[in-house]
């Protein structure tokens, strides 16, 4: 469901984002697998196995028909990083085939956007209601002063 | 190894004030970084004291804690061997072996003993990946090991106390007697020994290792694999070791190969790790046997020796 706003001068529906309805994360399906070739960089030729201790758990992931690759070294995890690096993919995949355009991160953009802009208005809105509140009590305060100095003039 | 240049220090500095530290241990700024932001993730510690242990060549696991290993956290402390991810690698393709060809309904389940077990990775893995009923032996002879074992395994599985499938023993294999007698035949023996050559050790070993990993489990040559010529083969119904080099992989096949009864019913086979070094001596019988090893060991590694 999209809001719209109308506003009485011209209609213009603004479509309202919502944080939880933005278009979903392009998913890694099982048939891009065969596509992809993986490997895991662990820092060149020399010994290995129990002479050196590498934390190094780099994966990097090449698409063959688009020639897209993504690398992943996030956690120390290379199970995980072989899921945040798919992930990675599916999103790279799918901007490809939309001519670099991702809806998603447009949709993000605008939600950005949105968010700043009422933010600034509601600032700009309570600002208005404090000086307001400020000018009627600065009035107020002027009326009882104006009210004693007119009782001390009478009793005069 | 060259020297850090000042250059590099500077910039270290500039991005992170405890980023020079780890440059000691990292040599290069990008890997310093990565490990910076891992140890801003996960140290228990203050990164500060973290970083300073790192730059005196602590392990980063000893120092985090833990290392993952497939899909688990194992606890790593001092005097037991941190898990190598080229362990991690052939145990997930023998776990995928053996869930592509084994039924979940095995008699009774698969026995797997695993010798040298350090912190109990390899079989603690098996159990929470394998879809068969399985039985594990854990057999280490230090102490420190075993109890890191017990540790690991009630973090990982201690719903409704421990596990009955798992046993940890602590047992030196290589010069006890009586030597242990498992009960029945054992489907898989898995083995990750000792195997760097005393003389290799000075010179091969990188630094944080050769100071704060325990000598017991890296230093080794052949001892491991005789013991598997002479104890293991008549019990078991196939095994994966790993090595260290190729001298560990011939010494097994020769004496396979020249023996006239073990050549007739082993079949050995040698597997590469990614970084294209020879890593595993793995064999299986192909006959009387309850599990099908051919299909098992099909994408493991290349058989260089079959039975006829």
């Amino acid at each position: 469901m999209q809001r719209i706003h109308q506003r009485w001068f011209r209609t213009q529906i603004v479509p309202q984002i919502k944080r939880n309805k933005l278009p979903p994360r392009p998913k890694f399906t099982p048939d891009l697998e065969p596509q992809c070739v993986e490997a895991f960089m662990h820092g060149g030729r020399g010994p290995g196995g129990q002479k050196i201790n590498k934390t190094n758990s780099k994966v990097e992931l090449r698409h063959i028909p688009t020639g897209i690759v993504v690398k992943c070294q996030e956690t120390r995890s290379r199970e995980r990083n072989r899921q945040i690096a798919r992930e990675k993919m599916a999103y790279e995949i799918q901007k490809y085939n939309n001519n670099g355009i991702s809806e998603r991160d447009i949709s993000l953009k605008l939600l950005h956007s949105q968010n700043k802009r009422s933010k600034a208005k509601k600032s700009k809105e309570k600002y208005a209601k404090h000086n307001l509140e400020r000018e009627l009590m600065k009035r107020g305060q002027e009326l009882e002063d104006m009210e004693v100095i007119k009782k001390m003039a009478s009793k005069e | 190894m060259p020297r850090i240049s000042w250059k590099a220090a500077f910039e270290a500095a500039r991005l992170h004030p405890c980023l020079p530290l780890l440059l000691r241990a990292c040599r290069t700024v990008e890997q310093a970084q990565v490990e910076l932001r891992w140890l801003l993730k996960e140290t228990p510690r203050s990164v500060r004291q973290a970083c300073v242990l790192r730059s005196r060549h602590v392990p980063l696991q000893y120092v985090i804690g833990t290392q993952p290993f497939g899909c688990l956290d194992i606890v790593c402390r001092r005097n037991v061997l941190i898990p190598r991810w080229e362990t991690e690698e052939w145990t997930t393709e023998l776990i995928a072996g053996i869930n592509g060809s084994v039924l979940s309904s095995v008699h009774g389940g698969i026995k797997i003993y695993d010798l040298c077990s350090g912190t109990g990775c390899v079989p603690l893995l098996m159990k929470s990946q394998l879809q068969c009923d399985a039985h594990f032996t854990a057999i280490d002879v230090s102490r420190h090991a075993v109890r890191l074992i017990r540790l690991n395994l009630n973090r990982l599985f201690s719903k409704g106390g421990s596990p009955a499938d798992f046993r940890i023993m602590q047992r030196d294999i290589l010069h006890e007697y009586p030597p242990i007698m498992p009960d029945g035949r054992i489907d898989i023996v898995t083995c990750n020994p000792p195997y760097i050559r005393r003389q290799d050790f000075v010179t091969d070993v990188q630094k944080s290792v050769k100071l704060y990993e325990p000598k017991l489990a890296l230093i080794g040559d052949l001892e491991f694999y005789q013991n598997l010529l002479d104890h293991w083969l008549p019990r078991t119904d196939s095994f994966v070791y790993e090595i260290g080099n190729m001298g560990q992989f011939d010494f097994i096949s020769k004496t396979v190969r020249q023996d006239p009864n073990l050549s007739q019913i082993w079949n050995v086979g040698l597997k590469f790790d990614s970084n294209n070094s020879p890593r595993c001596v793995y064999g299986f019988k192909s006959e009387n046997t309850r599990l099908d090893y051919r299909k098992i060991f099909q994408n493991f590694g290349n058989i260089m020796h079959s039975c006829k």
